[in-house]
């Protein structure tokens, strides 16, 4: 047949093998791009499982469109090269054709994709070479599947009155094939069992054999069912039955299946890694911008927000300390009264979030910060009951200690004496106070001096300029947690303001364990404060997957400078003004770090490379099915017309006959369905969520889960509809012209569609 | 009755079938003979109501036997030439479907295709896909889908052209069977020995009726 005819009459058929080549060698293509960013190629094994598969299918269709050709050149005794000239050459023109469109679709995709595909800038020789490999493949499945029909007996290819189109692969090596992927499908379930299944390649490529085992077991239960009851159907219902298990639709019914299968388990994983480094991303950034603050004291940080951005529109504060792995020694300390403004538009979405608890967070006294220039205190002294010792008049030294506006503890001394001699019980004092123009915070004071005996010295006031700073009162520094606070001054020991030793509610993520003692959490001046746990999360911001995160005042409150781990750090939002994030950078805060919208900085180059592979695997899998499918349309149109035509003539009217298509769409439908959703949510389950798919560390998120049962479902319930689709247009009762039907029940031609 | 009444088949380049001024009654078997390509497929094409007449009608007891689309009248029944069975079904389905399609109930329609079956002696084969059979057996399983349904009309187009004799004189025993049930029965052929066994005669030669006769 001349090339330009052969090309016109088995349109259909040479583009599906074309279509199918081009979509493996872009996939080829594209895998190697990836792998040389850090991929592992063996994700992309089913995705090359099922291309080979395809192919053959695909290659078969031609073969058998063709076996009249191939009839002839056999009749006339072509053999040798002449034979492989005529019998494969059209197929390799196809595959050939597939091999250069396919790698410029890759280009030209590479081209328009977002920058954020991890893919080398560069094509190298390795990319042409992994398209031509695929070619020759797909070159060698055409001619070798072309061959296998050329060289079946002549009676099996054209045996006359013969109507049907027949397998062309043996029962019995179908049979063998079968059971053979059961058998790969078993091992493959048994290794991902095993401790070693993450890093095993059996498991990394087990969707694809899981998927055609499926796919397999599919056939088989849909050919049981049609062994059963066939006596009881309507004619509509037996013709339907029959058609939907004839031997015609299995391979695509199992091509539908593994590449609906491979698809879910790929794109679920890639689904959750993309889920999983966007959501560390957002989690360790904190917010849309984060910028760090090396020199900067915690407090002062805070206090610098409250200074640039007073109402809390843009700006929040926060101090981190992850310097260790130890879920317990890892903390964020964040200004959580902004955090609905300033973090909530990136982390609410985040398993990280604290939307809900901000009020339970800061449910503590927060830090007191004070401004002014003096220091004035009083106090009073209640002698004991009954006591003597009236001539000695009580003296009070008062050493106060206090964080000033630049990060450093200092502390003054005042004296306190009987304000008028007649009442020696009431003392004051007054001081200087150096520093404190900016914002001072109170950290603890030592009472000095003489009591009569058994007397009980009480502070009244510590005001700095008008304002009292005493708080609720004072407890010792390393007293029980239940201290009640006082006002009592304990002689020579030191005493804290009480609110640096309420407990601090606290979240807290990953595994904290406490083995000495009580829950406490390492306070921002390196002391131990006790804890309230709130509950506990997969994953908080700033610490991620492992640590505690606690309200900043609260956690300011009485505690000493920044110990060196605490970091400073100046959330913001990402419609911050400019300005406002250069007057932070003018105060001595490093260049604004800003969320990366993809995963990629989370998930690491190889991750990420191996994200972008599944995705691949995903989308080919789908093209690959839909080429498979596409191309069974055209033989059915033909087989449609000549089974119309066959019908009406024994008095079968359109009406049954269209419910016949319907019976078999449907029950081709509810198969794919049903397969599909019930064996990608088992493949999932069973064998590829042991996949490594993220980057893992003791203070990262928890790996992801990626067993999703929702788009094995979604992706069943599209490979159900497009192939009833295909089958219901396809097989569509066109009017069957009457001269059709005379024509098709009085000619032999039982595989070529009559025109 | 079926009354042909100058019937001329037309395609746009040629005349297939032309003149033809025909009474076939039933009761009788009734041959239609000639060489390869005198036209005796497209007469029964047009006999049965498949395609339209360019000229003239056909009509069956006053009724014409074209409907407009193609659909045969109910009361014909066909052995085509080229068997039309349906591939994917069984040979007893292949007949128990058309019983099915005149409304007779699935268990009988079944047992009836397999009674028909075993009378053309290819019982033992019911349960086969057409698609493994041979051009005998296939053209046995065509005469039985036709007689099975036991219609008021049956085409036979070459019906024993791939028969043995045996195969042969039990077919036309069966049409003759229909023919006493009071079916009309036209048998195309080119086979001489059937044209013997049929009541009347009629001869084709380029889609024109060259003679009548009543052999035997
Ligand atoms: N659709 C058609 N278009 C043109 N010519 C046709 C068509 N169908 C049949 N013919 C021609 O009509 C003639 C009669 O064909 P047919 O009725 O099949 O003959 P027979 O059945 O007697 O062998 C033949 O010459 C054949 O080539
Ligand atoms: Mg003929």
């Amino acid at each position: 047949m001349p090339a330009a005819r052969l090309a016109r009459v088995h349109a259909t058929e040479l583009m599906v093998l074309g279509g199918t080549t081009a979509i493996l060698s872009s996939a080829g293509v594209l895998a190697w791009a990836l792998h040389r960013s850090g991929g592992d190629l063996l994700v992309t094994f089913p995705l090359a499982l099922l291309g080979l598969v395809g192919v053959t299918l695909a290659s078969l269709d031609l073969a058998w469109a063709r076996h009249h050709d191939l009839l002839v050149a056999r009749l006339r005794g072509v053999h040798g090269v002449t034979a492989l000239r005529v019998v494969a050459a059209p197929a390799w023109a196809a595959v050939l054709l597939g091999t250069i469109v396919g790698p410029a679709a890759a280009s030209g995709f590479l081209g328009a994709a977002p920058a954020r595909w991890p893919t080398p800038d560069r094509w190298g020789v390795g990319e042409g070479v992994a398209a031509a490999a695929v070619g020759l493949i797909c070159a060698g499945v055409a001619t070798g599947t072309t061959l296998t029909l050329f060289r079946l007996p002549i009676a099996a290819t054209f045996v006359s009155g013969r109507t049907a189109r027949q397998p062309l692969t043996p029962a019995a090596v179908a049979r063998v094939a079968g059971i053979g992927l059961v058998v790969l499908a078993a091992i493959t379930l048994y290794r991902a069992t095993q401790p070693s299944a993450a890093s095993s390649a059996v498991v990394l490529a087990g969707a694809g054999v899981g998927g055609l085992t499926v796919g397999q077991l599919a056939v088989w239960g849909l050919r049981g069912l049609s062994r059963t009851s066939a006596g009881r159907r309507t004619t509509a219902g037996l013709l339907g039955v029959r058609r939907a298990t004839s031997t015609e639709h299995a391979p695509r019914l199992r091509l539908a299946v593994a590449a609906a299968i491979v698809g879910t388990a790929a794109w679920s994983g890639a689904a959750a890694a993309d889920a999983w480094g966007h959501e560390s991303e957002a989690l360790r950034v904190g917010a849309a911008i984060s910028l760090y603050l090396p020199e900067t004291s915690a407090l002062q940080t805070w206090q610098l927000t409250q200074e640039l951005d007073p109402e809390g529109r843009w700006l929040m504060a926060a101090a981190v300390k992850d310097d260790r792995d130890e879920s317990e020694l890892r903390v964020a300390y964040l200004d959580v009264e902004r955090y609905e403004r300033v973090a909530g538009p990136v982390l609410d979405a985040t398993t990280g979030s604290l939307a809900g608890v901000v009020e339970d967070l800061r449910d503590a006294p927060g830090v007191e910060v004070f401004t002014g220039a003096r220091l004035t205190a009083s106090a009073h002294h209640r002698p004991a009951r009954g006591g003597g010792e009236r001539a000695r008049t009580p003296s009070l030294r008062l050493s106060v200690e206090y964080l000033d506006g630049s990060g450093v503890v200092q502390k003054v001394e005042l004296r306190l004496r009987p304000d008028e001699p007649d009442q020696p019980d009431a003392l004051s004092g007054e001081i200087a106070l150096p520093q404190c123009e900016v914002g001072c915070v109170l950290l603890g004071l030592t009472a000095t001096g003489r009591s009569r005996a058994s007397g009980r010295l009480t502070l009244d006031t510590l005001v700095v300029d008008d304002t009292d700073v005493s708080g609720d009162g004072w407890v010792s520094p390393d007293g029980p947690a239940d201290e009640p606070p006082s006002r009592t001054l304990a002689l020579d020991r030191r005493s804290v303001p009480a609110a640096a030793r309420t407990d601090q509610p606290v979240l807290t993520a990953g595994d904290p364990s406490w083995t000495d003692g009580p829950a406490r959490v390492v306070g921002i001046g390196g002391g131990d404060r006790p804890i309230t746990r709130l509950g506990s999360r997969a994953a908080l911001p700033l610490v991620l997957g492992a640590g505690l995160v606690g309200d900043l005042p609260v956690a300011l409150a009485g505690s000493r400078g920044s110990v060196s781990g605490v970091r400073s750090v100046v959330l913001a939002r990402g419609d911050t003004p400019p300005d406002l994030l250069t007057a932070l950078v003018d105060r001595g805060a490093d260049e604004p770090v800003r969320i990366d919208p993809g995963s990629s900085r989370a998930l690491g180059p190889s991750a990420a490379a191996d994200l972008h592979l599944r995705t691949l695997v995903a989308v080919g899998s789908g093209l690959l099915a839909l080429a498979a499918l596409l191309g069974g349309a055209r033989g059915r149109r033909g087989a449609a017309r000549r089974d119309a035509a066959s019908l009406r003539v024994i008095g079968i009217v359109a009406g049954v006959r269209r419910r016949a298509r319907l019976v078999e769409a449907l029950l081709l439908g509810t198969t794919v369905l049903a397969a599909t959703s019930v064996g990608g949510w088992l493949t999932m389950a069973a064998v590829t969520h042991r996949v490594r798919l993220v980057p893992t560390g003791p203070a990262r998120l928890p790996e992801p889960d990626a067993v999703d049962a929702t788009s094995a479902v979604v992706a069943a319930a599209l490979a159900a509809v497009v192939w009833m689709a295909v089958l219901l247009v396809a097989g569509r009762e066109r009017r069957v012209a009457a001269l059709l039907t005379a024509r098709v029940t009085a000619r032999r031609t039982p595989n070529r569609e009559p025109r | 009755m079926i009354e042909i009444r100058d019937v001329d088949y037309r395609t746009a380049e040629r005349t297939l079938v032309s003149d033809i001024d025909l009474v076939v009654r039933p009761g009788e078997l009734t041959a239609i003979s000639g060489t390869s390509g005198s036209g005796k497929t497209t007469l029964l094409s047009v006999v049965g109501g498949l395609v339209r007449p360019s000229t003239g009608s056909v009509l069956l007891d006053g009724e014409a036997t074209w409907r407009g689309s193609g659909d045969p009248l109910p009361a014909m029944s066909f052995i085509l030439q080229v068997y039309g069975l349906v591939p994917i079904l069984s040979a007893r389905e292949n007949v128990s479907i058309a019983l099915r399609a005149r409304g007779v109930a699935a268990r009988t329609a079944d047992d009836d295709a397999e009674e028909m079956l075993d009378r053309l002696r290819i019982g033992d084969l019911s349960s086969r896909q057409v698609e493994e059979l041979s051009g005998g057996q296939l053209q046995r399983v065509a005469c039985a889908r036709a007689l099975a349904v036991k219609a008021p009309v049956l085409l036979a187009d070459e019906p024993t052209s791939e028969l043995d004799h045996t195969s042969r004189d039990l077919v036309m025993g069966l049409l003759r069977e229909r023919a006493e049930a009071g079916a009309t029965v036209v048998v195309a052929t080119h086979d001489d020995e059937v044209v013997d066994q049929c009541d009347v005669h009629h001869r084709m030669d380029e889609g024109r009726l060259v003679s009548v006769s009543t052999p035997g």
